[in-house]
Formats: C-alpha cells, structure tokens, sequence
C-alpha cells in the first residue's frame, strides 16, 4: 500500500528526528545494555581463528627442555581486553609443565601479574621458583635497547627476580643466556614487541608470539603471514578463543558476549543514524523542488 | 572497614565520576581526572625506583662500592652521570648535556632501526611475492589462487594509488586508483572496528566492575 503524499512526509519526518537524537540517549542504552548482559550467561561458542590456533600449537609443540619468556603488560587500561589471553596461556604452559620466567615492560605490570599468578598457582598447585620465575619491571623505554640487552644476556639483564633472589641460583636457569636459550617469547600487552623477532626469531631461531589488544591487531596480520610471529590473541576475542581451546568457559567467554552486545546495539545504532540521515535528505530535496 | 573495601569504594567513585562527562562537563570528572594523572605520575615514579632503579642500578652500585670493585663503580657512576644529563634540559646554560644523553639513545635507536628494517620488515616483502594461481598437492587451489590473486590487485592498486610521480590522467591508471581507495578505505575501516572494540572493552570491564563486583558484594554481604 503507497503512502500519501503527506503520510510520507510524517514518515520522513519521525525517522528524520533519529539523526537529531542526543547521543545521551546512545550512551544510555549502551550502559543497560552492557549492565543486562553482564548478568546473562549467553551459550557463546566460537571456532578458533587461524592466529589462536597457531598460538595453542606453539605451546602445544614444546618439549619442556628450555624455558619460556613471557613479557607481561597489561594494566588496568587493558585488563579488560587482556587478563583472559594472560590466564589461559599461563593456565596452558602450567597444564603442560612448562617452566617459564615473567618480565614486565610496564612499570605498573607487576602489580597485575602478581596477585594473577598467585590465584593460577594455586589453581594447578605450582610453585614459584620450582615452575616459574618473575624479574619485574625490566624493560624501559626504549625498548629496544631493553630487549636487544635481554637477548644477550639473561641474568645480567635481570640480575635478581621479585623476591630478590639472584636468577643464577635456580637451577632450571643457569643456563639460560643468550636469545637461543629459551623455548619461546611471548608478550602479553596493548601492542606487540617487533625487537623479539630480530633479537630472538631473527637471530636465535626462537619463535614469538604475542597477545594484543584489537586496535594493535590490524597491522601485524603480514607478520603471521611472514611466519616471524607463531601465533596471536586479538583482544577480547582472542582471549575468549584461548579460553575454549583450553576447553573453559568463563571470563573471556562472558566478556565476549558483554563485547558482542554492544557491538550489535552500535551497528543497530549505525543503521538507525543513517536511516535518520538519509530521511533528513530525501525532505531537504523536496523542499528545494 | 578493610584498607581493600575503600580502596573498592574509591575506584567505583571515581569510575561514576569520570563516566559522568557522558552526561556533560562537571567538577566532579575534573577531580576524577586530575586524581588520576596525580596517581599515574606518582605511582610510576614509585615504581620505576622500586622495580628498576634499586635492583638494576642502586643495588649493584652500592655493592661495588663496598667492594671497591673499579668497573662496578665506574658503571654505575657512568649510568648516573649520564642520566642526569637528561635534567641539563632545564637550565639554558646546560641544555647541551641533554643532547649528550639524546645522542646516545638516537644513536642506539638509529643503529637498531637499519637492523630492524633488514629482520622485520624484508621477510614481509618477500611473502608480498605471491603467485595469483596456488597450486596445492599438484592440483589448483581455488580459494587460494582468489585469496593471492585478491592480494595482489590491493597491493598494485594501493601502491599506484601513492605513485605520484606522473599525472594520473590515463582512464585505466585512474580507475586503479579508485580501486587501491576502496581497498584503503577497507583497512581503515578494519582499523576503526579494531579501535572501537578495543574502547568497548575498556567500558565494559569498568561497567562491570561497578555493577557487579563492587555493587554486587554488598548483596552477597546481606545474602
């Protein structure tokens, strides 16, 4: 049924107020939205990527015999995107016996690694010193510099982990030195650390792989391509990714569907913008007829 | 109350009142504001001494000169000279120690950046070479061959689209250009759906924070 010449208008001019809704509105139904869905326990279940998968068989591949370095950064602006990618992969490393050292690259890092590896230890029963080991904060701006130091020498870089005791008295590290001396780097953190793969992949053969945050993703896909990356966890998806390799299913998994939510809730917001936009130009053309 | 419960009392605060610019400028977002970077500033300054400065430097110092060890002292002392020549930037007259400490952090940086560009970025050139048929267990893989030949008309496109050394006037070499636009515009598109995820989860996790970690523990407290 054709409406009338007028009834259009009408129509033209409710979906016109859409483009004129004050974005308060947006801001209102995004926080409900994000609110409902924080309390919902949506089934979600989503097929690795191809990036995910190529992490989980790095560490899968590993025998044991060299440890494992794992640059840990994530702090409160990246908690969010991030503390799912840190506890599936150390819970992974843990799960296959994997020893492993923590260095951070953010002054603020310890504070979240620590109490984060408390809860994991506990979890699998491992021990600090036995299992794994924890230097702190070692890597300054600029990083480069940092990371070519650490590729050289181990223990000079570090000189003594987070309770103070000198890193030459573990044994399982003694004799760690040099970039080729470790399994596999990993970084865990808002952007990835590109001085990995000339200082370890490049030089030593030792392969990196990293977890991100999503804005950080886009331009590393070539790197994958490349082969100098062995893997990688874009954001919260990532994370949640990591969690259902694991065969888990908790706060990744949750945070993914509080993520999903509100992206749907913004393309539907696009769509209406946009229906709102172009119903403000169809009645400006007539106007001017 | 625990020193853990305040201290959940004042980051649900201070989420309120820093999500409250949503609503509209107001005193209580500056304060949340200038609370933050006070914190940030303090707390890394804290934390850089604690978590670098004392073991990497003041410790192994120290420890060299008690033992009189000469390469100890002398790195140390050097590590010190040189760092406070970065506070030569200050004063007018000793601007130009600054420069000293610049000098040795661009000359690294410049040093790594040519081993960089070799290591990291011509792996990336040479995986750009791709053939547009795929061929796989001596058969053609025709998602592969689209997937190579898709690449290599984004990689053409996009770099006439940034060749401008000749007036891009020929029909043929204009609608190329249009084409490397349409495929930028896609990588920024995925670049700003990146973005907005990576803002998203930001929200998300202090939405939740406040909803259910922190206003959910007085339920659980009167369950």
């Amino acid at each position: 049924m054709a409406l009338a010449g007028g009834e259009l208008t009408n129509v033209l001019s409710a979906f016109a107020r859409l483009d004129d809704l004050d974005r308060r509105w947006l801001y209102a139904v995004l926080l409900l939205v994000i609110i409902v869905i924080g309390f919902v326990r949506v089934p979600l279940r989503i097929a690795p990527s191809k990036e995910a998968a190529m992490f989980f068989d790095t560490i899968e591949s590993l025998d044991g015999r060299k440890p494992v370095l794992l640059q840990s950064d994530w702090d409160m602006g990246t908690i969010g995107e991030l503390r799912a990618q840190f506890y599936n992969v150390i819970r992974h490393l843990f799960r296959r016996n994997q020893r492993f050292v923590i260095v951070s690259g953010n002054a603020i890092g310890p504070r979240f690694y620590r109490p984060a590896m408390t809860e994991l230890a506990n979890e699998f029963g491992k021990v600090y010193g036995r299992d794994w080991i924890a230097v702190g904060f070692r890597l300054p701006d600029p990083k480069g510099i940092a990371i070519e130091a650490l590729s050289r020498d181990f223990h000079r870089f570090a000189r003594v982990d987070d309770t103070g005791r000198k890193t030459t008295e573990y044994d399982w590290l003694r004799n760690v030195k040099t970039a080729g001396d470790w399994s596999l780097v990993i970084s865990v953190s808002y952007g990835e650390f590109r001085e990995y793969i000339t200082y370890f992949h490049y030089s030593a053969g030792t392969p990196y792989a990293c977890g991100v945050a999503a804005i950080s993703s886009t331009q590393l896909y070539p790197f994958l391509s490349a082969g100098t990356m062995r893997g990688m966890l874009v954001g919260s998806r990532g994370g949640c990714e990591y969690e259902q390799l694991m065969g888990r299913n908790e706060f990744g998994t949750r945070f993914l569907a509080g993520q999903s939510a509100a992206h749907l809730l913004l393309i539907f917001a696009i769509f209406v913008g946009n229906i709102g936009a172009l119903a403000k130009w169809v009645i400006a053309r007539k106007e001017s007829r | 109350m625990t020193l853990a419960s305040i201290g959940n009392w004042v980051a649900a605060l201070a989420v309120v009142a820093i999500l409250s610019l949503l609503w509209r400028e107001n005193r209580l977002y500056r304060v949340a504001e200038h609370l933050l970077l006070g914190l940030t500033v303090g707390f890394v300054a804290a934390a850089t001494w604690a978590e670098l400065l004392r073991p990497k430097w003041y410790q192994p110092f120290a420890e060299a000169l008690s033992t009189r060890d000469p390469l100890g002292i002398f790195v140390g002392f050097s590590a010190l000279a040189l760092g406070c020549c970065w506070y030569g930037l200050y004063f007018p007259k000793t601007e130009w120690l600054s420069r000293l400490a610049l000098g040795v952090v661009l000359g690294a940086a410049a040093g790594q950046a040519i081993k960089n560009n070799f290591t990291q970025q011509m792996p990336l050139v040479v995986t750009s070479f791709r053939s547009p048929i795929e061929i796989s267990a001596g058969k053609v893989d025709w998602l592969g061959s689209l997937n190579n030949s898709l690449f290599l008309l984004a990689l053409v496109t996009v770099l006439l689209f940034f060749f401008f050394s000749f007036d891009q006037k020929n029909p043929a070499v204009k609608l190329a250009t249009r084409i490397g636009r349409f495929w930028l515009m896609v990588g920024f598109g995925v670049y700003f759906g990146n973005t907005v995820m990576t803002r998203l989860a930001v929200l998300i996790e202090r939405v939740w924070f406040v909803t259910q970690d922190f206003v959910g523990s007085f339920f659980v407290r009167v369950g």
